[in-house]
């Protein structure tokens, strides 16, 4: 289990998150939406241990993070964020296969399962090209892959017995992606989920987090404001709620499945 | 499943490049050893050695054992000892600040260590007396050690915002701390008398000169934690390339490495400061040709920048020595033609983006 309880983080003096209590539990993908600035990012990093409350906890298996050593945690839990800066030229396989290390594995199979992973996002033929060269969403997807080859390392080291779950926080998988490889990158996490790792994802598409999440939690102003099946949490008042937008949430084509038109919104102009 | 990787190429290249590396060392290791100011060729000085190794010194013609073995062996050494530092340093501290443009030589590191080595042979002399006599060959490393050290931390601080280590921020901080520790070093040459002078003259321009065994001994203690360290933060500095942030979620205690590599690079800058004064942009020049050569990957880097660094300042000694013979040139100012038109290259190359 990766439990935030009622914590509270502030960032240079500014409090972003107050009183969140979140659970991410195996088996299941949570989709965080929220507007810009909500703290959705922050959430991610303290669940991420990087980032400590200054009120509440936040724990791995009830052991505060702050307490685990950063190689520990390496091996329970990996970490896509935003678009990094790259500082030297790196190719896309060496950049996986410092998940891979990061997990666990030795350097040969580190390096073999870095193909794996970048085969798993569509990037079979790019392994030694420098990430430098590589588009912006193809980058995105190497740091996909970094994280996939991180947890799946650690699982194949099988420490704890190999019973203890894994997680995959992601910061806005899909940001920068075609259409095609947003609704792949989501499969991808949801295939993880069906593994047993814990899935965590920022998401700004809500149609997608509808489509791929089991719960969907939702941030506004630093705290959570919905948490739960989309079935049951988006509606008219979760959308107004969450983003401030007056928006009909409509139903079908799949029965009982929510989905949001931004072409319904009032026309642009100055609120 | 998991077939042999063509991927695998990175890495056997990287230890072909320290096997490269080593040969490389050794010949110029030998070329340094037989070219010189007295006329002693290759043959002469392999059969020197040959016969220094296998017979002991007494067997040899005593100028020939003084040239081969008081001057130039201990001589080589200095250089490989110093440029291995230097070269080492230079590609720890890259990886450090996530930029190929940090090195020790350009962004006050080095004239932080040598100001303090100054300091010390100037007002030292009064203060000589009162210190024990075996500290004599330590000193000058140790001072300019917390020189090279305190450099760095001003650099790391005023450089670093929120987090972040601006290369602009870097650059100029480095450009003003040189500026500052230069002027501070020349108002201490203005009160040196003539004798004090003349061994401050080497420590702005840098020379192996007058090279000895325990100059390299007293050297080598502050060169060695960085030496062992290195192994170890490899994959720290790897993982730090991808940002400060990512390298905590690969299981690196950023933290850790950051003081780790700062405190080592400064020891190690430091002692070559002491026994060789200010030689600059070995420690750009080696990491810089490597990464083009083999791969940015720090396994192979940190070894092979180690080895590079030391071959070319042996060359560099070399040229410094028979360019003008029998007069010699200042190693510093040698390096410097070779590496600041690299370093201009480099900042050519990344104009667009400085600014940032």
């Amino acid at each position: 289990m990766l439990d935030a309880v009622d914590c509270s983080v502030s960032l240079g003096g500014a409090p972003v998150l107050s009183g969140v209590t979140l659970r991410l539990g195996p088996g299941e993908v949570v989709a965080v939406v929220g507007a810009n600035g909500a703290g959705k990012s922050t959430l991610l990093r303290l669940l991420a241990g990087e980032i400590a409350p200054s009120a509440g906890a936040a724990c791995l298996d009830g052991r505060p993070l702050s307490t685990l050593h950063p190689r520990a945690l390496a091996r329970r839990r990996a970490v896509m964020s935003q678009a990094s800066q790259l500082a030297f030229s790196f190719t896309a396989a060496e950049i996986v296969a410092f998940g891979a290390e990061a997990g666990g594995a030795p350097r040969r199979l580190g390096e073999a399962l870095a193909r794996r992973a970048l085969a798993r996002v569509d990037l079979a033929g790019c392994e030694n090209r420098p990430v430098s060269t590589l588009s912006g969403g193809q980058a995105q997807r190497v740091h996909l892959a970094r994280a996939l080859a991180q947890v799946e390392a650690a699982e194949r080291r099988g420490e704890d017995g190999g019973a203890a779950p894994r997680f995959l926080l992601l910061d806005e998988p899909t940001a920068s992606l075609d259409l095609r490889h947003q609704l792949h990158a989501l499969g991808v996490a949801r295939a993880m989920a069906a593994r047993g790792l814990g899935v965590l994802a920022i998401l700004h598409d809500l149609n997608l987090a509808i489509r791929a999440a089991d719960r969907i939690v939702a941030l506004a102003g630093g705290r959570i404001v919905a948490d739960g099946a989309p079935a049951e949490v988006v509606d008219d008042g979760f959308v107004a709620r969450v983003y401030g937008l007056t928006l009909p949430v409509g139903r079908a084509p799949t029965p009982g499945i929510p989905f949001i038109l931004p072409q319904s919104a009032p026309p642009f102009a100055p609120a | 499943m998991l077939a042999p990787s063509p991927a695998a190429r990175p890495r056997r290249l990287g230890r072909a490049s320290v096997l490269v590396g080593l040969v490389l060392l050794a010949l110029a290791a030998f070329a340094s050893l037989s070219l010189g100011a007295a006329g002693l060729g290759p043959a002469a000085v392999a059969r020197a050695l040959g016969t220094a190794l296998g017979e002991g010194r007494a067997a040899l013609d005593p100028t020939t054992a003084a040239i081969v073995l008081d001057i130039r062996l201990p001589r080589a050494g200095l250089a490989i000892l110093v440029g291995a530092a230097l070269g080492l340093s230079g590609a720890v501290m890259q990886g450090l600040f996530r930029n190929p443009l940090a090195d020790p030589g350009l962004v006050g590191v080095s004239s932080g260590a040598a100001l303090a080595a100054v300091t010390v042979i100037v007002l030292g002399r009064e203060t000589d007396a009162l210190l024990a006599p075996g500290l004599g060959p330590h000193l000058l490393p140790v001072a300019a050690f917390v020189g090279g050290l305190a450099a760095t931390l001003v650099l790391k601080r005023l450089a670093t915002v929120s987090g972040r280590t601006s290369v602009t921020a870097m650059l100029l901080v480095g450009i003003a701390l040189t500026a500052l520790f230069g002027a501070l070093t020349g108002l201490l040459v203005f009160v040196a008398d003539d004798g004090q002078l003349r061994e401050l003259t080497f420590w702005t321009m840098g020379g192996l000169g007058g090279a000895t065994w325990v100059k390299a001994f007293g050297a080598l203690p502050l060169m060695l934690p960085l030496a062992c360290a290195a192994p170890f933060m490899a994959r720290g500095l790897n993982a730090a390339a991808l940002g400060e942030a990512e390298a905590f979620h690969l299981g690196i205690d950023v933290e850790r490495l950051k003081r780790l590599g700062v405190l080592a690079v400064a020891a190690s800058v430091g002692a070559a400061v002491a026994v060789s004064g200010i030689i600059g942009f070995v420690g750009l020049l080696a990491p810089h040709l490597l990464r083009v050569a083999v791969g940015p990957d720090h396994r192979a880097l940190l070894p092979a920048s180690a080895l590079l660094g030391a071959t070319l300042l042996l060359l560099a000694d070399l040229g410094a020595r028979t360019l003008v013979a029998p007069a010699e040139l200042p190693i510093g100012i040698l390096t410097a033609c070779l590496g600041a038109p690299v370093f201009l290259w480099l900042v050519l190359k990344r104009r667009a983006t400085l600014g940032a």
